[in-house]
């Protein structure tokens, strides 16, 4: 446990320095789980680029690469930023879930059959070869295209205490599911200049955002994705191309975690066109950052299984039954089910409102969401099959995202019918809240 | 009021996200982990995350793939002649290709090895 701690401890402090240089404007809770974010992001980056320039990972190397950005905090004379968030009393039963999270993920070693078959079998292969075997991934029929970040991010602390850790590694997937609430909690505190509020729409996204998936790469995509979307809608509504940048740096370490993500940034790109076309191309983060990914992939030739074969034949058969599909992703719809009904009913209610005033984030997660139940259609698999054991996780990975988005609609209805005088901004900094922030720019 | 079904509508639908979107068992968990003690699939198979269960593979199988990787060397390559139900291309040969990390686990069936492991006779042989 003391090196999963330590290498939260030293991610976090190395994410700290770095969000910085990317995000000045960005304070307390929000900042620290950018900073959780871009540490992990971060330290996967540093083991990736260690093994292409042919170091071995060791506890000496990597505390020195961990280390390193730490000193930019040190030459950094601006404070403040990293000031720690006030706490409502509503935020310790969100911390108290988080920590029921924290006991779930690591009650004991990981045994879920995906940790075995890819995530945790490519982090044990990495460890023991101490750095990226790409022969093993080229050759190994466990999904060699998946991204390497999570098996990167469960190699840190094994190299730490220089042997395998397999149980309290978990407590990463809680930090990530606990740094994109904290991203929560800080924006819609300065969305709604109320403590209050912003604690009580945290509330009512932590359980979605706590993903069960401990060992597989949902809970990171999600986080990642999730959170990368919240800051680009924040970056929107700001003059500054820095929480854009943020935002796209984060959906492109999505890419690295599962290829959903790479999806992710492809639906990003469309909503902002349709929201503002004129800042699309400040997402370029994500775009280099995925782009990594699919050079690396190229180069070793690791094919996706989804897209061999005749993809177009299987959609087209798949559609030929699609009243068995349909009923197949009813039967084997996901847990949470009167959160998906709220949300879906949320967005069907007041359609005008979203459309109006959350266009961007509506868009994105609608696309998403469209494209997480189609992709069932190109399997190459029993298309039942395939849905029964996969509906009940892909919706998670958007699933908070659109918690949120249901926040920041209901919220201001609540708000608005009470009193007109609410209608003022939040801040002064951000424009007035009719029009929205993400209404279109250009 | 001219919003006030907006109103009552949003916070029924807020009340409705949080009342469905609430897990107990993260709070629960807290006090005490009962409900995670009761065995999961021995297949593996589940819709649910297995973490929502014990483990259900045997302790003696596990310490089996233990001896093996402690009697294997790395770039070895082991064969499973494994007895049901943990034969065949599922759960326990996703398992064991993890615990002999480093060790090629050869396809269910091939035997083709430089060590072969019985099951559940517990028995590891090492060919010339």
């Amino acid at each position: 446990m003391i090196a999963v701690l330590a290498a939260l401890i030293l991610l976090t402090l190395a994410g700290c320095a770095l969000t910085r240089l990317i995000d000045r404007d960005l304070r307390d809770a929000a900042f620290f789980g950018s900073a959780i974010f871009i540490g992990c992001g971060y330290a996967a980056f540093m083991m990736f680029f260690l093994t292409v320039v042919h170091v071995e990972w060791s506890r000496t190397v990597v505390m020195i690469g961990l280390l390193a950005p730490i000193a930019l905090l040190a030459l950094d004379r601006r404070r403040g930023q990293a000031r720690l968030p006030v706490l409502h009393p509503i935020d310790v039963l969100v911390v108290l879930l988080v920590l029921g999270h924290a006991v779930f993920a690591t009650w004991a070693p990981m045994y879920e059959w995906d940790w075995f078959g890819i995530w945790g079998l490519k982090g044990r292969v990495f460890f023991d070869a101490r750095g990226i075997d790409w022969r093993f991934v080229q050759t190994n029929i466990s999904h060699p295209d998946y991204p390497p970040l999570v098996p990167l991010l469960v190699d840190l602390p094994s190299v730490l205490r220089r042997s395998w850790e397999d149980r309290w590694v978990g407590l990463i997937f809680t930090a990530l599911c606990a740094a994109f609430l904290l991203i929560v909690r800080g924006t819609l505190r300065e969305e709604f200049d109320s403590d209050l509020i912003a604690s009580i729409g945290t509330l009512a996204i932590a359980s979605p955002a706590l993903n069960l998936w401990v060992g597989l790469a949902e809970g990171p995509v999600m986080a990642f994705g999730c959170a990368g979307l919240l800051l680009v809608r924040r970056g929107l509504a700001r003059p500054s191309n820095a929480s854009l940048h943020l935002g796209a740096i984060l959906l492109g370490l999505s890419a690295w975690c599962k290829n959903e993500g790479t999806a992710l940034i492809g639906v990003t790109v469309i909503a902002m066109l349709i929201v503002s076309g004129r800042r699309v191309w400040r997402l370029w983060p994500a775009a280099a950052i995925a782009g990594a990914w699919m050079v690396t992939r190229s180069v070793y030739r690791l094919h996706t299984d989804f897209l061999q074969g005749n993809v177009f034949d299987r959609v087209l058969f798949h559609l030929k039954q699609f009243g068995y599909v349909l009923h197949a992703l009813i039967v084997y719809a996901p847990d949470l089910r009167l959160f998906w009904i709220a949300a879906f009913l949320t967005l069907i209610l007041f359609a005008r409102q979203a459309w109006m005033r959350e266009r961007f984030l509506t868009i994105a997660i609608l696309l998403q969401s469209s494209l997480l139940a189609g992709q069932a259609l190109a399997t190459a698999a029993d298309i039942r099959a395939h849905i029964e054991f996969a509906w009940n996780r892909l919706p998670h990975q958007i699933g908070p995202a659109l918690g949120y988005l249901c926040v920041v609609l209901l919220i201001p209805l609540i708000r608005e019918a009470r009193s007109e005088s609410d209608r003022r901004p939040a801040r002064p900094d951000l424009p007035a809240r009719t029009p929205s922030p993400t209404a279109p720019t250009t | 009021m001219k919003l006030g079904w907006q109103r009552v509508a949003a916070s029924i639908l807020l009340a409705l996200l949080f009342i469905g979107g609430f897990r107990p068992m993260f709070l629960r968990l807290l006090v005490s982990r009962r409900s995670l003690m009761r065995p999961g699939p021995l297949s593996g198979l589940d819709t649910r995350p297995l973490r929502e269960h014990a483990d259900a593979t045997p302790p003696e199988l596990l310490a089996f793939f233990q001896r093996i990787r402690s009697e294997t060397r790395r770039g070895d390559t082991v064969g499973l002649a494994f007895q049901p139900p943990f034969n065949g291309f599922g759960y326990v040969y996703w398992r064991a290709s993890y615990m002999l990390s480093g060790r090629t686990v050869k396809f269910p069936g091939e035997t083709d090895a430089d060590v072969i492991a019985y099951w559940p006779e517990g028995k590891i042989e090492r060919r010339p």
